[in-house]
């Protein structure tokens, strides 16, 4: 058998009630089991909402240059029953048909943001939304 | 503490702190198929002004009742619980946390977006209704 079209998504909103010194790292995966066949992956892509308000506490001091990504971290990845066997990575952004990889049994999307933090009286405000998908097609080999 | 999901839905977690003060929240959404599983890693601790936060997650939302998910491996409601008494929240607090109830962020400066869950819900019952009658 094979699984036929596929499709993965993530997407983590993250709004925080007061200023902050760290923001957590995101780390999130979706997975797929396959059946083994003829996996290509179509289209692997990713986006990002966010801004910060970076401040210090006290009037001493002045908050620093400060730049954050405008993208996330993603791939996919196409795992094989034999773990001998290294993984297939593909990143995004991706939007043509990648070469087929027989044999696959996992398809995992993961994806990623940075954590931050700042030192005090450093602090800051942020609202962070990102997310990801992957389409995949698994046919007869 | 990590969070695992079998199949798709909206989740939305708010992050409690000992005195029940929601100082994140998060929004997962998962799509797929009923089979897909999801992994998700979640903060233990915050930093604030006040310093570290250790915080415990209360699942207030969940969109799809078929989707299972796990708080490190136990119930939400088992977890919530436990992770309360850990952080050293009061009875009371805990027993909401694990009813699932934590208030809403309150963002009170920079960017902010106001929820709309309810109201959505709300209007997209509204067009079905329309649609059956």
């Amino acid at each position: 058998m094979a699984k036929g079209p596929i499709m993965l998504q993530i997407e983590v909103e993250q709004i925080f009630s007061a200023p902050v010194t760290t923001l957590p790292e995101v780390w999130s995966v979706a997975l797929e089991s396959l059946d083994g066949n003829k996996a290509i992956v179509r289209e692997i892509a990713s986006e990002k909402s966010q801004g910060i308000y970076l401040f210090a506490t006290s009037s001493d001091h002045v908050a620093g240059d400060f730049e954050m990504t405008s993208s996330v971290m993603t791939d996919v990845w196409l795992v094989f029953n034999d773990l001998r066997r290294p993984p297939r990575i593909f990143h995004a952004p991706s939007h043509v048909a990648s070469p087929p990889t027989v044999g696959a049994r996992i398809v995992l999307l993961r994806v990623r943001d940075f954590h931050f933090g700042v030192d005090s009286p450093g602090v800051f405000s942020t609202l962070r939304r990102i997310g990801s998908h992957a389409y995949v097609d698994e046919v007869l080999a | 503490m990590e969070i695992a999901i079998t199949g798709e839905g909206e989740l939305v977690i708010r992050y409690i702190d000992k005195d029940g003060r929601t100082l994140m929240q998060e929004r997962l959404v998962v799509s797929g198929s009923p089979t897909m599983e999801a992994r998700h890693l979640a903060p233990q601790t915050l930093q604030t002004t006040e310093g570290a936060t250790e915080v415990a997650a209360v699942l207030v939302r969940r969109s799809n009742p078929r989707q299972r998910v796990t708080f490190d491996r136990q119930a939400p409601a088992a977890y919530v619980r436990r992770r309360c008494k850990e952080i050293g929240c009061a009875a009371k607090i805990a027993g909401e946390a694990a009813r699932g109830r934590a208030p809403e962020p309150e963002p009170r400066i920079g960017l902010s977006v106001a929820p709309d869950d309810v109201a959505l819900a709300r209007l997209a019952a509204a067009a079905a209704r329309g649609r059956r009658s």
